[in-house]
C-alpha cells in the first residue's frame, strides 16, 4: 500500500471511541513523509475520533495498530509522542488561555529545551508575524485566528514530522480560513507531514494530496485528492444520496 | 424505590430491633439512657441532612442553626412568656415544639433560596456562614441570654409523664420512629423522585417537568424542620441551652453523623448519630482530641466508606421484579394489553402547536440562533440540519427554556412561553432528549423512566409526607406509564439494569423511552443517531415513524443524512445561526446554498 516510500504513520483496522460508545470500525490508512492528507466526512462520522485516537488524547483504541516512524504507538504515553515528532492541534486549540503569547509558545518546547529554544521561539514568530505583535497579550484575548495561529506555532515548537490538524478553520472568517490554509500549504512544502481533518471538502481537496472520507466510523471512499473532488459521492456522503433501499 | 431506599427500608427493622435491645439493657444505667436519649436527638437532625447530602446532593455546614432556633424557641416560650391558664401545659409543649419547627422549616426556606445561588464549596461557605450568624445573633441577644443561654427550662410534661429518664429514652426513639417514616414516605413519593433527579442531573430534571429550584428550597426546608423539631426536644430535655451548644461543632458533628452512617435514607443517620452521641458521652475527657479525631475519621470514611458505614452492609438484592420470563400464553397475552395501553399512553394527550417568530440568541459577539423564524404543523416530522456550530442545540435549548432567545418569541400551544422554566414548558407536553443522552446514571431503567412520566404526577409534598392516596396512585401510575412505554419501545427486559450499565445503543433507547414517558404532544430529538451501528439506525427510524403516526410531533436534529432525508416530512437548514432553506427533503438536498453549507466551495470565501 505504502508503495516504495515508506509511511510515516500508518493506521491498521482501528476500531476506537469512549467508553460504551465505539466510534471507528475498522479504519486503515496511511501517511507518507511530508505527505498532506485529509480526512473528510459528514459531522459524527469519527474524524476527531481518529486524531484522537492516534495521538491517545482521550479516545480509547479498542483494536488495531497505529505505526508511526516504524514505532507501535500502543505502549507510547501521550506525552512522549511530541519527543517522536508527532504533535496533535485538537479542535477548540485548547491554548492556556490565562498565559502570554510568549509562554504558550515555550510551553510547546516543554519537553525539549535545549540550546535551540529561542532559535525555535525566532522561527515561529517570523512565521506567524501577527503573532509577534501580541508576544505578552493573554491568549484569551486573541482573535479566533490568532488563537488558531498559536495553537499551530506552539504545536510546532516540537518540530513535529507529522502534525495532525483538526478542524483549524472552524469558526473563522473566510480570510482567516484562506491565511490559514495557506500557512498549511507552507507547512507541506518545508516537508511537515500533515494529516488534516476538515469540514469544508473542497478546498481541503485543493490542498491536500490524498484523502479518506470516513462515513459512520468506516472509510468509505479514498483517492487522490483530485479525483476525490470530482466524485458525485463525496455529496452523497456529507447531503444523504438516493437512499439504498 | 431506588436501589437505596429499598436497601434503607430493609435495614430499619434490623435498627429498630437494636434500639429496643439498647433501651431494655440500659435500663438501670442512666449514663447509657442518657446517652441513648441524646442520640435520638441527633438522629433527627442528622435524617434531615442525610436526606440533604445524600439524595439531593446539597450540603449543609449550618444544620445547628435551625437546631439552636427550635431550642431557643421552646426555651424562650416555657421561662419568658406567661402562657394563659386555659392551656395545659402539655399543650404548651405540644404549641412550642410546632411553632420552634415551624421558625426553622422558614429559616430553611429562606438558606433554600440562598443556596440557589452556590454550589459546591460556596454552598457549603455559604451555610457555614448561615450557622455562624445564627449562633452570633443567640450570642448577642439579650432577651436570649447572651452567652449564658436560657436555663431552668422545665421538663415537658405530657400528661402525668414528665419527659425525663427513662421516659424521655422511649419518648425520644418514638420521635425518631416518626420522622422516619414520614421521611420514607417522602423519598418514595414524587418529592423523592424529584430529589433523586436533581441530584443526578439537574438539567435533564429540569427538562423533565421537575422544578429544581423549588425541589431544593423543600429539601432545605425539610432538613431545617428536622434539625429545628431535635432542638425542641433537646432543650426541654436538658433544661437549657446557649449559643456555644448550637454552634459550628454541632455543625460539623451532624455533618459526621450523616456521613459516618451513610448519606441518603434515614438508616444511616441513624446509625451515624447513635455512635456519635454515645462516643460523646463517654469520650468527654478526651475534649480537645476530639475535632482531630473526627476531622481524621470524616476523611476516612469519605475516602474508605463512601457509602458509610450502612453501605457495608450487605443487603441481598431484591428479586427482579415485573421482570417478564420468556415463554407462555399468558405471556403473549400481557405483552399484547400492555402494548395496548402503550399506545394510548403514548399517544399525545396534548397536541401543541410550536411557532417560534425572529428568535435571536448571542453568545458575546457570536450571533448563534439569527432571527429564526417557523411554525410547526402537528403530527409531522421535522428535521433541523446544519454543519457543526450553526446554532441547532442552542435553538432547542431556548425551545425547551433552558436558555433564554435575546430576541423573537416563542410559542407552544399557542402560550407565550418565551421567558419560561423548562419545567412549566415540560408540563405543556414538550418532551426532549439530549446530544449526550442524560440518564441518570445511579437509577435503573426503569426509575429513570418513572421519572419521564414525573409531569403526569399530581402529588404533592404533604401528600407524599403523609402517604396519602394521590401520593400512592401517581406514584403507582407513573409505574405503570413507564412499563407500558418500555414494553411500547421492546426495552422492558433492561428495567432492573442501571442506567450507568448501559451500552450506548441502548442508552439512547433508553432517554427516547423517558422522553416519551410523559406522553409528549411535541419531542424535541437532539442527534439520535450519534454512535449508532446500522441495526440501531433501523429501529431508531421506525420508533420515530410510529410515533409520528401516532399524532406526536417531532423536530429532530441529526447529522445522519439518511436517515434524515429518509423519514423527514420537511427539512430546515441552519448555517451560522441563519435559517438557509427549509422545505421536502429532495428539494433542500439540492439546493446549492445547503450544498456549498455543507461540502465548502474550492474558494476560501463561503
Amino acid at each position: 500500500m505504502s508503495g516504495e516510500r515508506s509511511a510515516l504513520l500508518e493506521v491498521r483496522d482501528l476500531y476506537a471511541g469512549y467508553g460504551n460508545l465505539e466510534v471507528l470500525r475498522g479504519v486503515s490508512l496511511h501517511v507518507g513523509a511530508g505527505e498532506l492528507v485529509a480526512v473528510l466526512g459528514p459531522n459524527g462520522a469519527g474524524k476527531s475520533t481518529l486524531l484522537r485516537a492516534i495521538s491517545r488524547f482521550d479516545a480509547t483504541v479498542n483494536a488495531g495498530a497505529v505505526t508511526f516512524a516504524g514505532r507501535d504507538l500502543a505502549s507510547a504515553k501521550p506525552e512522549a509522542l511530541i519527543g517522536l515528532g508527532l504533535a496533535h492541534v485538537p479542535e477548540g486549540r485548547r491554548l492556556f488561555t490565562e498565559m502570554s503569547v510568549d509562554d504558550n509558545l515555550r510551553l510547546g518546547a516543554y519537553t525539549n529545551r535545549d540550546a535551540t529554544l529561542e532559535v525555535r521561539v525566532a522561527e515561529s514568530y517570523a512565521r506567524f508575524p501577527a503573532l509577534a505583535e501580541r508576544k505578552t497579550a493573554s491568549a484569551y484575548s486573541l482573535s479566533g485566528g490568532e488563537q488558531q495561529m498559536l495553537a499551530l506555532a506552539r504545536a510546532l515548537m516540537g518540530r513535529p514530522k507529522l502534525l495532525l490538524l483538526d478542524e483549524p478553520s472552524t469558526g473563522l472568517a473566510p480570510q482567516v480560513v484562506a491565511t490559514i490554509f495557506a500557512i498549511v500549504a507552507e507547512l507541506r512544502a518545508t516537508g511537515t507531514a500533515i494529516l488534516l481533518v476538515e469540514q469544508n471538502a473542497y478546498l481541503t481537496l485543493k490542498h491536500a494530496d490524498r484523502a479518506y472520507v470516513l462515513e459512520s466510523g468506516r472509510i468509505a471512499l479514498e483517492g487522490s485528492a483530485a479525483d476525490l473532488a470530482r466524485d458525485p459521492r463525496v455529496q452523497a456522503i456529507y447531503l444523504g444520496g438516493a437512499t439504498d433501499e | 424505590m431506588s436501589r437505596r431506599l429499598h436497601d434503607d427500608a430493609r435495614l430499619l427493622p434490623a435498627v429498630a430491633a437494636a434500639v429496643l435491645l439498647f433501651g431494655l439493657l440500659a435500663h438501670g444505667n442512666a449514663t447509657l439512657l442518657q446517652a441513648g436519649t441524646y442520640a435520638a436527638i441527633y438522629a433527627v437532625a442528622a435524617i434531615g441532612l442525610s436526606i440533604l447530602l445524600g439524595n439531593v446532593a446539597q450540603i449543609s455546614i449550618g444544620q445547628a442553626g435551625f437546631f439552636g432556633i427550635g431550642a431557643y424557641t421552646l426555651g424562650y416560650l416555657a421561662t419568658a412568656v406567661t402562657w394563659p391558664q386555659a392551656i395545659p401545659p402539655w399543650l404548651q409543649f405540644v404549641l412550642s415544639t410546632a411553632l420552634g419547627t415551624a421558625l426553622a422549616a422558614l429559616l430553611g426556606l429562606v438558606l433554600g433560596f440562598i443556596a440557589l445561588r452556590f454550589r459546591g464549596h460556596y454552598l457549603a461557605m455559604a451555610t457555614l456562614a448561615f450557622g455562624l450568624i445564627v449562633t452570633g445573633v443567640f450570642h448577642e441577644s439579650k432577651a436570649l441570654g447572651g452567652a449564658g443561654g436560657i436555663g431552668d427550662v422545665p421538663f415537658a410534661q405530657l400528661g402525668p409523664l414528665a419527659i425525663s429518664g427513662v421516659a424521655a429514652f422511649w419518648y425520644a426513639w418514638a420521635m425518631v420512629a416518626l420522622v422516619a417514616l414520614l421521611s420514607t414516605n417522602l423519598l418514595n413519593g414524587r418529592t423523592g423522585r424529584a430529589f433523586e433527579a436533581v441530584r443526578n442531573d439537574e438539567l435533564a430534571a429540569e427538562v423533565l417537568g421537575v422544578a429544581t429550584r423549588r425541589t431544593k428550597i423543600a429539601a432545605f426546608a425539610y432538613a431545617g424542620a428536622l434539625a429545628g423539631f431535635a432542638g425542641t426536644f433537646y432543650v426541654s430535655y436538658l433544661g437549657l441551652v446557649d449559643p456555644s451548644a448550637v454552634g459550628i461543632s454541632l455543625s460539623i458533628d451532624l455533618l459526621l453523623m450523616a456521613v459516618l452512617g451513610g448519606a441518603g435514607g434515614v438508616s444511616g443517620a441513624i446509625v451515624g448519630a447513635t455512635i456519635i452521641g454515645i462516643s460523646n458521652i463517654y469520650g468527654h475527657n478526651l475534649e480537645n482530641w476530639r475535632p482531630v479525631i473526627y476531622g481524621v475519621l470524616v476523611i476516612a470514611v469519605v475516602i474508605f466508606f463512601p457509602r458509610g458505614l450502612v453501605g457495608l452492609v450487605r443487603v441481598p438484592a431484591r428479586k427482579a421484579t415485573g421482570t417478564p420470563t420468556p415463554g407462555g400464553e399468558r405471556q403473549a397475552r400481557d405483552v399484547a394489553r400492555i402494548s395496548a395501553r402503550a399506545e394510548r399512553t403514548t399517544a399525545a394527550t396534548t397536541v401543541p402547536r410550536l411557532v417560534v417568530e425572529n428568535a435571536t440568541k448571542r453568545f458575546g459577539g457570536l450571533v448563534a440562533v439569527d432571527d429564526v423564524s417557523f411554525a410547526l404543523d402537528n403530527g409531522t416530522l421535522t428535521a433541523l440540519i446544519g454543519p457543526n456550530g450553526a446554532g441547532k442545540t442552542t435553538l432547542f435549548n431556548a425551545i425547551c427554556g433552558v436558555g433564554r432567545v435575546d430576541a423573537g418569541r416563542i410559542a407552544v400551544g399557542g402560550a407565550d412561553v418565551t421567558s419560561w422554566q423548562p419545567h412549566r414548558i415540560a408540563a405543556l407536553g414538550v418532551g426532549r432528549s439530549f446530544q449526550n443522552a442524560r440518564l441518570f446514571a445511579d437509577m435503573t431503567v426503569l426509575e429513570n423512566v418513572v421519572l419521564g412520566a414525573y409531569v403526569t404526577e399530581n402529588a404533592t409534598f404533604v401528600d407524599d409526607l403523609l402517604r396519602l392516596r394521590r401520593s400512592r396512585t401517581s406514584g403507582r401510575e407513573a409505574v405503570e406509564r413507564a412499563r407500558a412505554t418500555l414494553a411500547d419501545l421492546r426495552l422492558e427486559h433492561l428495567s432492573d439494569v442501571a442506567a450507568r450499565d448501559l451500552a450506548f445503543g441502548d442508552r439512547r433507547r433508553v432517554e427516547l423511552a423517558r422522553a416519551l414517558a410523559s406522553a409528549p404532544g411535541l419531542l424535541l430529538v437532539d442527534e439520535p443517531a450519534a454512535g449508532l451501528n446500522a441495526s440501531e439506525r433501523a429501529r431508531l427510524r421506525d420508533d420515530l415513524r410510529r410515533l409520528r403516526e401516532r399524532g406526536v410531533t417531532l423536530l429532530l436534529i441529526e447529522h445522519d443524512m439518511r436517515l434524515v432525508m429518509d423519514i423527514s416530512d420537511r427539512v430546515m437548514v441552519l448555517r451560522f445561526g441563519k435559517k438557509i432553506a427549509d422545505g421536502p427533503p429532495a428539494l433542500v438536498r439540492n439546493d446549492p446554498e445547503v450544498i456549498s453549507a455543507y461540502l465548502g466551495t474550492t474558494e476560501a470565501s463561503a
